[in-house]
Formats: C-alpha cells, structure tokens, sequence
C-alpha cells in the first residue's frame, strides 16, 4: 500500500504481519522493561532483541538508526552530565583545568546513553513496521476501556483518521498553491528565516481558508452518513489478534520483563 | 414549506412544495442563493423546515426515531468530493456510513462490494483518494451514500468541479441508478441534465419561480430567459419538434445534434 508520508516502510515481514495491538502492548513491555535494565548483560541482551526485531522486521538500519540523530543533543547531554565532575577530589581519567572526566561517571554515561538510543530504536520499530491507520485503529481499541471513565475513545480515533486523511490533500494543496506563487515571482528559498518565513504567509492563508471550508462540508457529509460518534459503530476492518499475536505478545512481554527485573 | 435561518431576516426557502418519485429525475436550478442547497438540506433531515412539513416515504424529518432511516434512504452528494471523503482508502470511505449503523461486518463487505460495482470502482479498493482522478473521487461520495441503501440522492452540483471525462462518468452512473428507480433530486446549471430530468424546478430568492417539464421551461428561451437561465435558441426548435412527435432527443441543443436526430 503507498503511503506517502510518514515513517512506514512498506516491505512484508512477520513483524509487519504482527497486529497493531500486538505491537503496541511488545512496544509497551519493551519500555518498560530496558528502563528495568540496569547491568552491563542485561543491556546486551536488550540490545540482541533490539537487533533481532529490526533483522525480522526488514526495516534497513539505516532508517531504523535515523531517530537517533535527533537525540544526539540528549546523548551528548547524558554523558556530560554523568562523567563530568567539577574540581574533584579524587584522581580522574583525564584533567582539563578543573573540569575532569571520571572513569566511573564514564562508565554509568555510556549505560544510560546506550540505553536511551535502545528504547528509542526499539519503540519506533512499531511505526516503521505499522501504517498510521493501523495504528489510529489499533489506538481506538487499545482506549476503549477507558470510554467507561466518559474519555471518547471513537472520537479521538475518528480525528485521526480525519487528519490522515487530510494530510495528503492539504500538502497537495499547499504546493499547488507554492507553485502558484513561484509563478507570480514570490520566492520561498532565499532571504534571512524571517523573510522565508513571511513568504510563506500568502501560502498559509489561502489553505486555511480551504481547510475551513473543507471542514464544514466534511462535517455535512459525515451527518449525512448517519454519524453519530464513535458509540456502536461496527468496522469494515476491524483487526483482529491472532493466536499467533497472543502468543508473541506474551512470550514477547515476558522476555523483555524477566530482562529487566533480573538484570 | 418554509424555513428560515436563525437570526436571518429573510426566509430562505419559502412556500415551496416538491415531491420527488422513486425513478424520477427531478432538476433543480436557480441563481446562487436562490436556496437550492438549503432545499436539499431539507430533504434529508440536516435542517428543519421552520413551518411545514418535509416527508421521506411516509417518515416525517421531525420524528427523532426516524433520523437515521432518513439519512439512509435519501443519500447527500456535495459539489466537492474531496471535501465529503472520510476514510483513508476507498473501501473504508465507503463502508462510513453503514458501519455509523453498527451493520455487522459481514454484510458491511457485501455493501461495500456492492456499492463499488454500481459506481464502477471494483478494484480501487485500497487506492487512497487523493490519489483519485476528480470523476473517480466524485463517483466514491455516491458510493458512499449507495452503501445506506438509499432510494433517493440529493445531488447538490456534482459536476461542478469536474471536466469532462469525469462529467460523463459521473452521469453515467446517475443514469444506471435512476433505471434501477432512484429518485434524483439534481441541482445542476446544465442544461443538458435539465432536458434529462423528468422535471424542472427554478427557484428564485427562496420561491419556486418556475415548476414543469424541461421541455416547457427549454421550449421558450424567453421565459427561461427571464428567470435568469440562458436558454440557446436552438431548444426552442428542439422543443418544437419533440411536440410535433419528432424524435429528437431533448438534450439535443445545439444545431448539429439536431440535425443529427433527424436525419437518424
Ligand atoms: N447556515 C446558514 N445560515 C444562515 N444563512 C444561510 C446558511 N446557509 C445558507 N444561508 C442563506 O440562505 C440562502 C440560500 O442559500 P443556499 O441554499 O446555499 O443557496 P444556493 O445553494 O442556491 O446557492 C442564502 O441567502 C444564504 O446566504
Ligand atoms: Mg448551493
């Protein structure tokens, strides 16, 4: 299925196989769990899940590793904090005046760092391998308990949907109206972020414009369709948990569980 | 029937009366403003006439209980597709409606089947809709409405975005219903589905300005003229002919397609 934005990669795989459900509650365990972690081993056997599900997944390493560029600042952040010392008492690993790196803070640096970039590229293997509609569905039934405390689960999903829906439309829309503009020598590329940035202006209004509009007629159509909130609708595809999906979310579960607990 | 916005000073439909038969292709024209879209508001139960009474196969669009049987059996199609696409790939834009019901899935399937063959959109079951041409995305609304089972469609200007290819698609679609005896309420400025339709209706500021056969209505360009339709002169010969037992279609309008009827 093309899907044209998002994180997604369309190849087939047992783990692409796997209900949303399924991968939501592993997703959950995962996190939980590699948060548990705290020696060397169990870090590793973390990280041999980590590798195993992107192996199994199919997704190519490169695009599983990219979320972790953006954490670089976080990383850095990490290590600082744990390995840098101030004027110490004690002998260091290396001295620069009075800021000194310590071999033990070093140490316990690298831990969390490591297992920062572990549960961020373990979770997103959940949107690698899950369309956004998928999950939309998957999200609905996963909050439908919560609708016995009034929270409106069917509503929440609804919005998604309607906004993935959308959001194809309204980019297409956007660069008509980009193309547009260009034409008329309005330019989106060159001066200072502040100049970029009211050129886009002209671009904004006009689409909010339509999305009003749209949003209106849209509102008509889906009355018109006999929609009365998420309470008692049925679904044309209503995804279903396997056998198969019980199974690897329990073993799953427990695995990353154990790993945590005892390690 | 009338109705009256809140807080607005004029009505904005007033004194009108319609029926619409099963089968029955009823054109709906008038300038912009004239009510038109109000009136086909009406219809399904969106709006409430202010005084008067608006009745679909006997169900009174007042009656709380009958909403939803309402909605399912007169069917709303908007100028602008895109904008009445709810799902994100075709089959579940058009299973929206029945699944608002709580129709059991199974039949939700044959529904959607269904509704796809009618519009000619077996195949494209998971084809995203911005991916559709203009004509296609149009046809799945109607999908989306066919899929309640309806015995009447409002079609508030369908063809209004489309072009050509997407225009003929569409009407061929409208066509194959109206045989399979859905009633068509059609607001349209074509004169070529006005010479389709059994009926004509023209609305002026809220009132019906003109109520007859399109073969009246296009048969005198002066009248039509005046209330604000521009009628060619060749409809007047068209509808000369046609009362005289000549077998020309009455969407014939221009010189050759005349001609061509003729000499057929
Ligand atoms: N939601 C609304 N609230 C108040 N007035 C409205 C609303 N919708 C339409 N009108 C007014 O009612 C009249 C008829 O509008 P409409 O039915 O949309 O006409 P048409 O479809 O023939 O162009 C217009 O004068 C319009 O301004
Ligand atoms: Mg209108």
């Amino acid at each position: 299925m093309p899907t044209t934005f998002g994180q997604y990669v369309p190849v087939d795989s047992p783990v692409h196989a796997l209900d949303a459900k399924t991968k939501m509650g592993l997703v959950a365990a995962f996190a939980v769990g590699a948060f548990l972690v705290d020696r060397f081993w169990g870090l590793v056997l973390v990280a041999a899940l980590v590798g195993g599900g992107i192996l199994l997944a199919r997704v190519p390493l490169r695009i599983a590793l990219r979320g972790v560029k953006a954490l670089s600042v976080i990383l850095i952040f990490t290590l600082a904090a744990h390995a840098l010392r101030w004027n110490p008492a004690t002998v260091s690993l290396v001295r620069i005046g009075p800021l000194a790196v310590d071999a033990a803070g070093l140490r316990d640096g690298v831990f969390f760092a490591a297992r920062i970039v572990l549960l961020v590229v373990g979770t997103s293997l959940l949107t690698l391998t899950t369309t956004p509609v998928q999950l939309t569905d998957g999200l609905e039934r996963v909050l439908r308990p919560l609708t016995i405390v009034r929270f409106p689960a069917g509503e929440v999903a609804m919005m998604l949907t309607i906004a993935l829906r959308f959001i194809p439309t309204t980019a297409q829309e956007a660069e008509r109206v980009i193309i547009a503009q260009t034409a008329r020598g309005a330019s989106f590329d060159s001066g200072g972020p502040i100049r970029r940035a009211r050129a886009f202006v002209p671009v904004l209004v006009p689409l909010f414009v339509n999305l009003f509009k749209r949003a209106e007629d849209l509102a008509v159509a889906m009355e018109s369709r006999c929609y009365r909130g998420g309470a008692g609708r049925t679904r044309l595809n209503a995804s279903a948990m396997t056998p198969r999906d019980w199974l690897v979310l329990c073993c799953g579960s427990a695995a990353v569980m154990a790993i945590g607990l005892w390690l | 029937m009338r109705l009256v916005y809140p807080g607005a000073g004029r009505a904005a439909l007033d004194g009108v009366s319609l029926t619409v038969a099963p089968g029955q292709a009823v054109a709906l024209l008038g300038p912009n403003g004239s009510g038109k879209s109000t009136l086909a508001r009406l219809c399904n139960g969106l709006l409430l006439p202010t005084d008067g009474r608006v009745t679909v196969d006997g169900m009174d669009t007042r009656d709380d209980d009958r909403v939803w049987d309402i909605r399912s059996r007169v069917g709303y199609v908007q100028q602008n597709p895109e904008n009445q696409i709810v799902g994100t790939v075709v089959e579940e834009d058009v299973a929206f409606g029945p699944e608002n019901l709580g129709i059991p899935p199974a039949e939700l399937r044959t529904r959607v089947d269904d509704a796809l063959r009618a519009v000619g959109l077996s195949g494209l079951e998971r084809r995203e809709p911005h991916l559709l041409s203009e004509g296609q995305k149009q046809r799945l609304a109607i999908a989306g409405a066919l899929a309640l089972g309806p015995g009447y469609l409002l079609l508030d200007e369908p063809f209004a975005m489309l072009d050509g290819v997407g225009r003929d698609e569409v009407r061929a679609v409208l066509e194959a219903l109206r045989s399979r005896g859905v009633g068509l309420l059609h607001i349209t400025h074509h004169l070529a589905d006005v010479a389709e339709a059994d009926r004509a209706v023209v609305l002026r500021e809220g009132r019906v300005a003109f109520d007859g056969t399109p073969d009246d209505l296009l048969g005198s360009p002066e009248h039509a003229g005046e209330l604000g339709i521009d009628v060619p002169p060749e409809a007047r010969l068209t509808a000369a002919l046609r009362g005289r037992g000549f077998d020309v279609p009455p969407g014939a309008l221009d010189a050759e397609a005349i001609l061509d009827a003729l000499w057929r």
